[in-house]
């Protein structure tokens, strides 16, 4: 299916959840934070979490900054 | 030894919050906090960039021991800064959060309504907000009664480097703030962080004055130094200023004597 990640089309296999989509690209859990559709989903519910078609879904971390 | 900085319920020996930008790499950032002696942090929420390599910026700064205070930076409205906190106290576990809405890019001032109305939401839902703000007595008593944990005063534009230029607004802040004042912005020497705790504001915050010095680890080690002077000067209490000279040798009974 078709989801939007970090403002770029991507692809992810039907059922996958956030996690699974998270790990696969490299990121770490720890230190990040994700949204799906522009609501913040807690990081205890990304393995539950399921994608779903034409999703926006937008990582972030931490980084340098005053 | 001088009091502790108290801030949302934590203690601090120093009163130091520093600012993470413009360092060369997360190994000068991590020596330089270390020099300063700061036990406060702030950084920024961004997207992830997979294809760029960033600094690791946390763990260093974790293995320190430095609380983390991450900021709003970009967000432009209350929404924005409200969606940032969310994912700051997803991604780091703390509630601590730094409201920063700067529309304006050229002077990035804070917007005060936009500022309030983040607070407002963001106390609710019981983060530890410190809000960035212009040194605006009445906006900062307006933030205290909302529950901020401390307010954030300017004394300059961020990166400016233009010191306490609000200084009589500052000077009313701390008269009448019952949170903590941290001076934040505009702060371009040790001689000005020193001059914002003498007089009694709680904490300042430093980044570009440290970070985009010639020397930045050596530099975090005069703030060290400033910071304490600072704040022993204010515990001290300061003596009164005149407008005339007032002599502190007894002249008059010198003078007598000689004539004789």
């Amino acid at each position: 299916m078709r989801v939007t990640f970090n403002g770029k089309e991507d692809e992810a296999a039907d059922n996958t959840t956030l996690l699974d989509f998270i790990t696969a690209k490299g990121i770490k859990a720890e230190g990040s934070a994700a949204a799906c559709d522009g609501d913040v989903v807690p990081k205890k519910e990304w393995g539950s979490f399921k994608l779903k078609e034409g999703m926006s879904i937008d990582v972030f971390n931490l980084v340098a900054g005053g | 030894m001088t009091e502790k900085l108290k801030l949302a319920g934590r203690e601090f020996d120093n009163r130091l919050i520093i600012g993470t930008g413009k360092y060369s790499s997360g190994e000068q950032l991590a020596q330089a906090c270390k020099a300063s002696g700061a036990q406060i942090a702030t950084m920024a929420v961004k997207r992830v960039d997979a294809e760029r390599h960033s600094d690791e910026i946390v763990k260093p700064l974790k293995d320190l021991g430095v609380t983390f205070m991450p900021n709003t930076s970009g967000a432009k409205n209350a929404k924005e800064a409200v969606f940032a906190a969310r994912l700051a106290r997803e991604a780091l576990g703390t509630d601590w959060i730094k409201v920063e809405i700067h529309p304006d890019v050229r002077y990035l001032l804070p917007d005060p309504v936009e500022t309030y109305n983040a607070c407002k939401q963001l106390c609710s839902e019981g983060f530890k907000v410190f809000p960035y703000i212009q040194a605006d007595p009445v906006l900062a008593r307006l933030l205290e009664e909302l529950g901020c944990a401390a307010v954030m005063p300017l004394g300059a534009p961020i990166g400016s480097a233009r010191g306490l230029e609000t200084l009589p607004m500052l000077k009313i802040i701390i008269e009448n703030a019952r949170v903590p004042v941290v001076v934040d912005a505009g702060i371009g020497s040790p001689s000005d962080a020193c001059r914002a705790l003498e007089l009694g504001a709680d904490a300042v915050m430093v980044n570009t004055a440290i970070a985009a010095s010639g020397d930045p680890v050596a530099m975090a080690g005069a703030f060290r130094a400033a910071q304490e002077a600072g704040r022993a000067g204010y515990e001290a209490g300061l003596a009164g200023r005149n407008e005339t000279a007032v002599p502190t040798s007894p002249m008059e009974a010198f003078l007598k004597e000689a004539m004789k």
